[in-house]
């Protein structure tokens, strides 16, 4: 059997280049959503300060450094896989996959909160903007569940070798998952820090 | 059929860690700004300025960007920094 060491030191793009395409791709569909969105502000700053005034900032809080311990996690577990302890690399999955359920849980008593207040998507241009961004990053949330239940599933084939496609798989995957908290940092200053 | 033989290889650990707590502390340094110690256009280049260099700090260490070939490394800096400078200057001048 050919084996290869890892050489983790080595000046190469994690990941695959396809999923840097996407993750650049996706950054700038974003960016043009954030511009939207302070465009908009700008053109009625008392209702986005009032809708601002809204949102449950201490959700919001709670939700970023959820996100932010998620990815620690991932982190994590790319390492401690690539150097060979994949049941500890399987824990961190498992806690990155625990955080993004707590996410999911805490975004829907979050917008059930609200529309039961009557701030739904309808309400005004700052809740559909919300209602449409917080949205379009909760898709990404489900789908960086899909991937972290697969990785959970391959990771457990794993004892003491790990074929390089299993690697750029753990690897592409992990950069997804940062793209979704990445993403969520900014829109947690958007909608839930600046007045 | 070609493996990968786990090394040990270099410990990131201490340095993911050391990144994650300076993230949550920028994340409650701009919780801070949003009612605290700024005029309220000041909090608002503080808090878009701090949440792109956490931007940063996510792409540099956990997508391990700080490993990647330049152009992707340049590529992301470029995007954090445009999007940054865009946002703030729209905040302000319209």
């Amino acid at each position: 059997m050919n084996t290869t060491a890892i050489d983790t030191g080595a000046r190469r793009a994690p990941g695959e280049i396809g999923i840097w395409g996407f993750v650049l791709c996706d950054l700038i569909v974003f960016s043009l959503y954030f511009m939207t969105f302070l465009y908009e502000r700008a053109q009625r700053p008392e209702m986005f300060l009032e809708g601002s005034h809204q949102l449950n900032l201490n959700m919001g809080l709670i939700n970023t450094l959820v996100l932010l311990a998620s990815s620690l996690f991932v982190a994590l577990a790319v390492q401690s896989i690539r150097s060979g302890q994949a049941v500890l690399g399987r824990k961190y999955i498992l806690g990155a996959g625990l955080g993004g359920a707590a996410f999911i849980v805490n975004k829907m008593i979050e917008w059930g909160i609200k529309i039961s207040a009557g701030y739904d998507a309808q309400y005004d241009l700052f809740f559909q903007l919300y209602y449409m961004m917080t949205g379009l990053h909760f898709l990404h949330v489900l789908v960086g569940m899909v991937v972290l239940t697969y990785l959970w599933k391959m990771t457990a084939a794993i004892r003491t070798n790990v074929t390089p496609r299993q690697v750029r798989f753990l690897e592409n995957g992990a950069i997804y998952w940062h793209l979704v908290d990445l993403i969520w940092l900014v829109l947690f200053a958007l909608f839930y820090l600046i007045k | 059929m070609s493996t990968v033989a786990l090394s040990k290889g270099e410990d990131h650990t201490k340095s993911l860690i050391q990144v994650w707590t300076a993230l949550v502390v920028l994340t409650l340094l701009s919780w801070w700004f949003r009612d605290h110690g700024l005029g309220p256009d000041a909090a608002v280049a503080a808090i878009l300025f701090i949440s792109f260099v956490k931007v940063y700090l996510v792409g540099h260490s956990f997508m391990e960007l700080k490993f990647a070939p330049s152009w992707l490394r340049h590529s992301f800096t470029a995007w954090c920094s445009l999007s940054c400078l865009l946002l703030i200057t729209l905040a302000f001048v319209l």
